[in-house]
């Protein structure tokens, strides 16, 4: 899980992994690592979730977090126009550190689009680099699954 | 005083001294006599401390310490009173002679160690034993995880186990033998190949890795942080919990995110906000622009009707009135609606300023010229008394406007038979044209919201005039954009005089 801080990283984990969603923030300082076994065509996969702590100037993301992964998600927060630069920031840092892993981005707190500040014309910025696009709401639970699921499948190619 | 230390004091205090907040500094003379100082006394002291006392009443343990026997001399945790304990620095400025004392409290790590050695006690009271093979004694009881790393990738565990690390959900019940310790915490994963290349380079030293956290028994999640560490040739490695020192830190970084989050909220906000009262000022700018023709026709029909000897002879008084009174509300309309497209104008800053050098008399005469009217209609005075020779330089049209607007407000609020002075005076590089009336005056509250655009309920004249609640908002919108400023003194029941400063060209 790559991304600013506070975009919804861990509760997007959270709500994946133990179906729970908390509107208290709680930064996340350094790594927290959970696992979930999967079934992808019939195959039984065990991923390991890394839940990164948000990128800032407090904290930086070491690009050894990322070496190992084989897919990792760039999640933004809709309703913050500061986390879209953050996101391709690590996008940077994740595409020399794992050339090989497969990413999705993750547009986050899709259940207030009224109140979001990225514009369509920015995710279509995304879409024609090449990445897929999923809105989410780890809050009203909107493709929280699908999302996981989908990068496993990527993952498994 | 930080500032005013001298030299080798302050290379002394930032060398030698930890980063604590919270030291007290004292000055003293060769003899031990309090000369000044730095911080909060009440921290170490039990009684206030004064300027000319011989320190050692205070702190016995300085007694016969102050001059040192060498300096910088340290005396180690000393009890200060019941709940303070603190390292003394002794320090001499050889150059004055006088001696800088510092007190750097120690009670926290004083309290750690405390717990260590009641810990070390216990442990020995329960004769754990000993084991031969590790170098690091009773770390445990310091809540370090000890292992070795084996050829296999395995590790092996040194020593005992604390108590938390048996205790983490990854972990219970899964030692025996050797361990795969990424299998343990997936976060290995990232922190081995690191640790095994400085194992490789054998030199004495340790190597940190990042933060991560375990769930806990208690399901809490408790804090980690690794350490290959080689001794004497050996590798082992180490895992700490975060504990105390760590609260602070992760406070400080919860606290400085919510702080960013409600900024970047604040700052969405004004977006919005400044957004909306754009959309309102044009909104406003565009009514008021196509207002503007319905209305002057309306009015210019009116006037023509009025003026139509025939037809005004063939209809009844009560009409006559009636049309009268449309002309007049008609104009007011028309007035207000142009006031209403200039402010919204000058709120959008759809304006460029042109200025221009003018007399200062000229703008003032202009203006006298628009008012007679209404000077006649209420019988008043207006007295002008600006000397030639002042020139300014504004945009003529504009600053019109605000002449006009205040001896408008002026004669509004004063009665029949009353004055209105405009006078200016020289300054030191500026002119001041003061507006002083005779009217009603205003109470300071008004005074206070005059310039703020929109009044909500503008204030009937002494005859019921009618006002837009715009025209000082307008007043203190050119006057902002020339630069000048405006100042209001009112007396209630006396007058009001308004005060422009006008750079002197
Ligand atoms: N409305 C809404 N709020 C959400 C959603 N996801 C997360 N949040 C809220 O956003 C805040 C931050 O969520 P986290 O999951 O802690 O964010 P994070 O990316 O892990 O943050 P860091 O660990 O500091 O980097 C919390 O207050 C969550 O309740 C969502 O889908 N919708
Ligand atoms: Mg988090």
């Amino acid at each position: 899980m790559l991304g600013a801080f506070a975009v919804g990283k861990t509760s997007l984990v959270q709500r994946y992994v133990k179906s729970i969603f908390s509107e208290k923030y709680q930064t996340t300082i350094g790594v927290k690592i959970d696992k979930k076994t999967v079934m992808v065509n019939q195959t039984e996969v065990d991923l390991l979730l890394w839940d990164i702590h948000g990128e800032d100037d407090f904290q930086k993301v070491k690009s050894s977090y990322v070496v190992g992964s084989s897919g990792y998600f760039i999640v933004i927060d809709g309703t913050r126009a500061e986390t879209f630069a953050v996101g391709l920031e690590l996008l940077k840092l994740a595409q020399s550190a794992a050339p090989a892993a497969s990413c999705v981005f993750l547009f986050n707190k899709a259940d207030i689009k009224s109140e979001w500040e990225i514009t369509e014309n920015q995710i279509n910025e995304i879409r024609t680099m090449g990445f897929e696009v999923i809105e989410t709401s780890a809050k009203d639970n909107l493709s929280v699954n699908e999302a996981f699921n989908h990068i496993a499948a990527l993952m498994l190619k | 005083m930080l500032r005013n230390l001298p030299e080798n004091i302050l290379k002394y205090l930032v060398d030698q001294v930890p980063p604590y907040t919270g030291i007290l500094i004292v000055k003293t003379s060769a003899e031990g006599v309090v000369l000044g100082w730095h911080g909060d006394p009440a921290d170490y002291l039990s009684e206030a401390l004064m300027i000319n006392e011989d320190l050692s009443d205070q702190v016995a343990a300085l007694f016969g310490m102050i001059p040192p026997l060498v300096s910088p001399m340290v005396l180690s945790r000393i009890e200060m009173h019941s709940e303070c304990i603190a390292d003394i620095h002794i320090v001499e400025d050889e150059e004055l002679n006088e001696f800088w004392i510092f007190f750097v409290n120690q009670t926290k790590e004083v309290e750690g160690i405390r717990d260590f050695l009641q810990r070390l006690n216990e442990s020995k009271l329960s004769a754990a034993k000993s084991n031969s093979d590790n170098p690091f004694g009773a770390l445990h009881l310091l809540d370090l995880a000890t292992f070795k790393p084996q050829s296999d990738g395995l590790f092996s565990v040194v020593g005992e186990l604390p108590h938390w690390f048996q205790t983490l959900s990854s972990v219970e019940g899964r030692i025996k033998g050797r361990i795969q310790l990424a299998d343990m915490f997936p976060f290995m994963e990232v922190f081995l190949p690191e640790a095994n290349a400085f194992w490789d380079k054998q030199r004495n030293g340790n190597f940190k890795s990042g933060v991560w956290s375990e769930n806990a028994q208690s399901g809490n999640n408790l804090y980690l942080n690794a350490y290959a560490i080689n001794f004497n040739g050996v590798g082992y490695l180490m895992i700490r919990p975060l504990y105390q020192e760590f609260d602070g830190e992760m406070e400080v970084m919860q606290r400085a995110r919510e702080q960013s989050l409600a900024f970047e909220k604040l700052a969405k906000a004004e977006r919005k906000l400044k957004d909306l009262l754009d959309y309102k000022d044009k909104f406003v700018s565009i009514v008021s622009h196509d207002l503007r023709s319905p209305v002057a026709s309306v009015l210019s029909i009116a006037q023509m009707l009025n003026a139509d000897e025939g037809f005004l002879a063939q209809i009844s008084d009560f009409n006559r009135e009636m049309l009268n009174n449309i002309q007049q509300e008609m104009l007011r309309l028309l007035d207000y609606n142009d006031k209403l497209y200039n402010w919204s104008n000058l709120e959008l800053g759809n304006f460029t300023l042109v200025t221009s050098r003018i007399q200062l008399l000229e703008l003032v005469t202009q203006a006298e010229r628009t008012a007679q009217p209404k000077l006649k209609e209420k019988h008043i005075e207006m007295q002008v008394e600006v000397p030639s020779g002042f020139l300014v330089e504004v945009d003529t049209t504009l600053f019109a406007q605000v002449l006009n607007n205040l001896v408008a407000n002026a004669l509004k609020f004063t009665a029949e038979g009353g004055k209105l002075t405009v006078s200016a005076k020289k300054g030191e590089g500026f002119y001041v044209l003061s507006l002083a009336d005779s009217g009603v005056g205003m109470s300071k509250e008004v005074a206070d919201q005059l310039f703020q655009g929109f009044v909500r309920q503008s204030t009937l004249g002494t005859k019921g005039e009618k006002g837009t609640g715009l025209g000082m908002g307008i007043v203190k919108k050119i006057l902002d954009a020339h630069g000048f400023d405006i100042k209001v003194d009112s007396v209630v029941g006396e007058g009001t005089t308004f005060s422009i400063y006008l750079p002197a060209i």
